[in-house]
């Protein structure tokens, strides 16, 4: 038992099948459009041969992007990535065409990918037309320098990834023929002439099937792989359910055979029954053909359940890379200790408090200078000399942040502008109304008798001495309309290290797992004894 | 704030009853028996969940509370819908208009395509105002602006002012909230509010639905495929299988010990719950349509333990529950506790007059029968 692991394990150490190098995918890059929306900024990681990797995170958090620009449906900005020693963001044309029969892809939403006007057959033979499958390739051993012609090409190269489709063995005068096992023929289809009458020998191959007979066959093949019928062949798509539609698009992706495969959400628009049974599914074939696998997912669960390692992705970054089992079990990064409590259990009987997050994620064209999750991070460094300020406080400066952040981001409408030359009320004009929201108590808001400017100092005396100052500049920060003066102010006051500068990699535990955040710098306190700290008071409060 | 509640079910008369409902969807083609004799009660404060694949109907069940079943739908004379104690089964449009203003409201999944692109969410959240409370102006923005402040939406007189487009997924479903809410509601029928959101968005909304029933004791029907949100939100729940409720437990009963087949299955295959190197089960098949009346187990052909009788008698709800639990599953494989012969003949028995009933004396074990009907 233990030896098998210890084979497995090695297995996964040894081989890197792809390398991503500071991959960075932007759009909008031209000059006119402003700032660029920064989908993926900056990424690395490994992904070996044979083995899973999830990538989680919330919708717009560029795991999307980064699934296709791994298989270079998007083109990257900057950056690399390496496919079995090539970087495939430099192949163009023919190569790339030919590399993409390595690395495929099978799209979330089952009801969008297919062609309603075209039969499975016709839908899962596609990509084999496309490459003109089957370019059958043969190997000769027992003959130097021998030169392949009819049906087959010579195999480039006899160590390839790729096993030849056909392979010649020359002993004694006799030949001997074999043929690589997924390909739909038998061996009375191949037909062998070994000619040595020349200065080099000529082996030439016939098949039998036509390559349209052969595409054929292989499609029904697959059809059987992923627990169809070979009868649905001639069907149309809105004659079959989700989970069948997947089948169809994970068939697809098979079929030219590849090594990689990227899925994007793959079982997210299915029922937790139809589900389950994709899940084992793409369980089987990558055991079957020892496919690598990046599984693109938001469900946790199904990414505990299915993936060898895991990258949780935030706002375009990898935040923390490691084991599956291990990071479901001992978060690192605060980011992931929120995703994770943030997941409903099965369980009505499990009391847990989930840390809940406020907010949103920022908008990826302003991604904040800092740490990506700074602004709704509960572990968030403070600085010291505001230690004496009580959670609700933090609170509502948080809320105060991501309000100025916001503001800075709405555009003026023409009107508004007019409105604000004019000296008119707009939309902008309420600072004082935000303050006495963000900082008061209940009852002060309620209490409809007192003015405005009234409830507006109740507020600013009500607040601990050393926190008015940065509160009124700011607040005339924003009478001005200067939103980004204003942020400036607030984080100069109440920020820290994590507003300043991105977070590096630290090693969190000893199976190489890696998350980012200064919270594991040796001078600030850990992530989890923070969050202990900071929601257990909560809860006593 | 605890999501975990064990709330006693209080004693006041149920806001809403549903007995009996049946609705129909008639094409030129077939007959479809979407809901096929549904019944179940909420009381205030409390939240019923509904549970189920794609395709069981239950947002047919929503929508034929709120009167949104629209043409080929009809629902069924002999079904009765009652909210508090008014009953809705035959309502006009403009009679069911009136209902649905004072105090019976819905928050639908998409919150993109529940709000109009072209106006305002102010725009918008005035206008129920204006329908149901007959606010305007100043008054209405007031009051507007205070309802985007209770569902935790931040600077909510800007907000006001802008599109349906520059809200995230989360603040847009908080403002269809803050739209149900407009009309001061005692029964709010939450249909998959939270599923095209992420989990930490999913955390908030969740949240916030809790602080409001909490604050204004509002009864909440919850409908979701995701059986840990129904963990999290539910005080009893309805499992739902082509149309029919096939199982209804306490929250805390049907995950603690699901007796109904379909539950057992729906459970197993969640994935992350048992070792992760295990296989997950599924439950083979898909959810049938329903035709017309159901002499026969709806759930049969998916199920692991069918047995011949499965396919010729239909199964009535019978109590599993230990002790006081209400805890009632419709399978001929109960009542466990006297022999199989014997039970069906329950099942038998109680088939036969269910299809008759008309005035909602229904034989039937529902979840207001005591428990001592058991022997």
């Amino acid at each position: 038992m233990t030896e098998v692991i210890d084979r497995e394990e090695t297995r996964l150490e040894a081989e890197i099948l792809v390398e991503v190098d500071e991959l960075k995918t932007y759009y909008d890059t031209g000059t006119l459009t402003g700032d660029p929306v920064k989908a993926v900024d900056g990424v690395s990681f490994d992904i070996r041969r044979g083995e899973t990797l999830g990538l989680v995170g919330e919708s717009g958090c560029g795991k999307t992007t980064l699934g296709r620009t791994l298989v270079q449906l998007e083109s990257a900005t900057e950056g690399r990535v390496v496919y079995d020693g090539t970087d495939v963001t430099e192949l163009g044309g023919k190569e790339l065409k030919q590399w993409r029969r390595n690395a495929q892809i099978v799209f979330q939403d089952p009801e969008s990918s297919l062609n309603d006007r075209m039969t499975i057959g016709e839908i899962i033979r596609e990509p084999l037309d496309v490459h003109d499958w089957p370019n059958l390739t043969a190997s000769v051993d027992g003959v130097s320098d021998a030169t392949v012609t009819g049906d087959a090409n010579r195999a480039s190269d006899p160590s390839g990834r790729r096993d030849a489709d056909i392979r010649v063995t020359v002993e004694n005068g006799a030949t001997d023929v074999d043929v690589r096992d997924s390909l739909p023929l038998d061996g009375d289809d191949v037909t062998v002439d070994v000619d040595q009458s020349g200065t080099t020998p000529t082996v030439r191959v016939d098949v039998r099937p036509t390559k349209a007979q052969m595409r054929r066959a292989h499609v029904r093949n697959l059809l059987e792989e992923v627990g169809m019928q070979q009868e649905h062949y001639f069907r149309y798509p809105h004659q079959f359910s989700g989970g069948q539609r997947q089948r169809i698009g994970i068939a697809r992706s098979l079929a030219l055979e590849p090594d990689f495969v990227v899925l994007d959400e793959p079982v997210s628009a299915l029922d937790v029954s139809v589900q389950a049974k994709i899940l084992n599914l793409l369980e089987d074939l990558q055991e079957e053909f020892g496919l690598t696998y990046l599984f693109i997912a938001h469900d946790l669960a199904v990414v505990r359940h299915i993936c060898d390692r895991v990258a949780v992705m935030y706002l375009g970054n990898v935040m923390e890379l490691g084991r599956t089992e291990d990071l479901f079990e001992e978060p690192g990064n605060p980011y992931t200790h929120s995703l994770l409590s943030a997941i409903p259990e099965p369980d009505p009987t499990i009391d847990k408090e989930p840390i809940t997050l406020r907010g949103a994620p920022p908008s990826p064209r302003n991604p904040p200078a800092g740490c990506p999750f700074s602004t709704r991070c509960p572990a968030k460094i403070r600085p010291p000399e505001f230690d004496h300020l009580d959670p609700d406080t933090w609170e509502a400066i948080d809320d105060l942040v991501r309000i100025v952040r916001e503001r800075r981001r709405a555009e003026r409408s023409v009107r508004e502008r007019a409105r604000e030359i004019l000296g008119m009320e707009t939309r902008f004009s309420d600072v004082e109304e935000i303050i006495v929201e963000v900082f008061g108590s209940p009852e002060s808001q309620t209490a409809a008798n007192v003015s405005a400017e009234r409830a507006f100092t109740d507020v600013l005396d009500s607040l601990p001495r050393d926190m008015r100052d940065p509160i009124v500049d700011v607040t005339e920060h924003l009478r001005e309309n200067d939103e980004q003066a204003a942020l400036e102010r607030l984080l100069d006051a109440f920020g820290s290290e994590c507003d300043a500068t991105a977070p590096d990699f630290h090693e969190v535990d000893t199976g190489g797992r890696v998350s980012a955040c200064h919270r594991h710098e040796p001078e600030y306190d850990g992530v989890a004894e923070t969050l202990r700290q900071r929601f257990d008071d909560r809860t006593i409060r | 704030m605890s999501q975990q509640r064990h709330r006693q079910r209080t004693e006041a008369a149920p806001v809403l009853t549903v007995e009996n409902l049946r609705t129909e969807f008639q094409t030129d083609k077939e007959v479809i028996r979407a809901i096929d004799d549904v019944s179940f009660d909420v009381h205030p404060g409390e939240t019923v969940g509904i549970v189920g694949e794609s395709g069981s109907g239950k947002s047919v069940t929503a929508r034929s509370i709120m009167g949104l079943v629209d043409d080929p739908g009809r629902i069924l004379d002999e079904s009765s819908i009652r909210f508090h104690g008014e009953e809705l089964v035959g309502k006009t449009e403009s009679q069911y208009r009136n209902v649905r203003g004072s105090g019976m409201t819905m928050v639908f999944q998409d919150p993109l395509s529940s709000l109009n692109p072209v106006y305002t969410v102010g725009n918008q959240i005035k206008e129920a105002l204006r329908l149901h409370q007959g606010l305007k102006g100043k008054e209405a923005t007031e009051r507007a602006a205070e309802l985007l402040k209770a569902v935790s939406i931040p600077d909510a007189r800007r907000r006001l002012t802008e599109y349906p487009h520059q809200f995230s997924g989360g603040m847009r479903q908080r403002a269809v909230i803050a739209m149900a809410l407009a009309c001061d509601p005692d029964l709010l029928i939450c249909d998959e509010p939270t599923t095209a959101l992420d989990v930490t968005i999913q955390a908030q909304i969740l949240e916030l639905l809790n602080d409001i029933q909490e604050a204004e004791d509002l009864a909440i029907i919850f409908i979701t495929h995701d059986m840990g949100v129904i963990a999290q939100v539910a005080d009893r729940v309805n499992v739902m299988y082509s149309g029919e409720f096939v199982e209804k437990a306490p929250v805390e009963e049907l995950f603690a010990n699901p007796r109904h087949p379909y539950t057992q299955g729906l459970l197993q295959s969640i994935p992350g719950r048992g070792d992760p190197d295990e296989r997950l089960r599924s439950i083979e098949g898909d959810v049938p349509t329903p035709h017309g009346a159901a002499t026969y187990c709806r759930f049969a052909p998916r199920c692991p333990k069918a047995f011949d009788e499965c396919e010729s008698i239909h199964p009535a709800h019978v109590d599993v529950g230990d002790g006081d639990v209400v805890h009632t599953a419709a399978c001929l494989l109960y009542p466990d506790d006297v022999p199989q012969e014997e039970a069906l003949d329950v099942h038998r028995e109680r088939e036969s007059p269910a299809e008759r009933t008309a005035d909602g004396e229904s034989p039937l074990v529902d979840e207001n029968t005591p428990a001592e009907e058991k022997q």
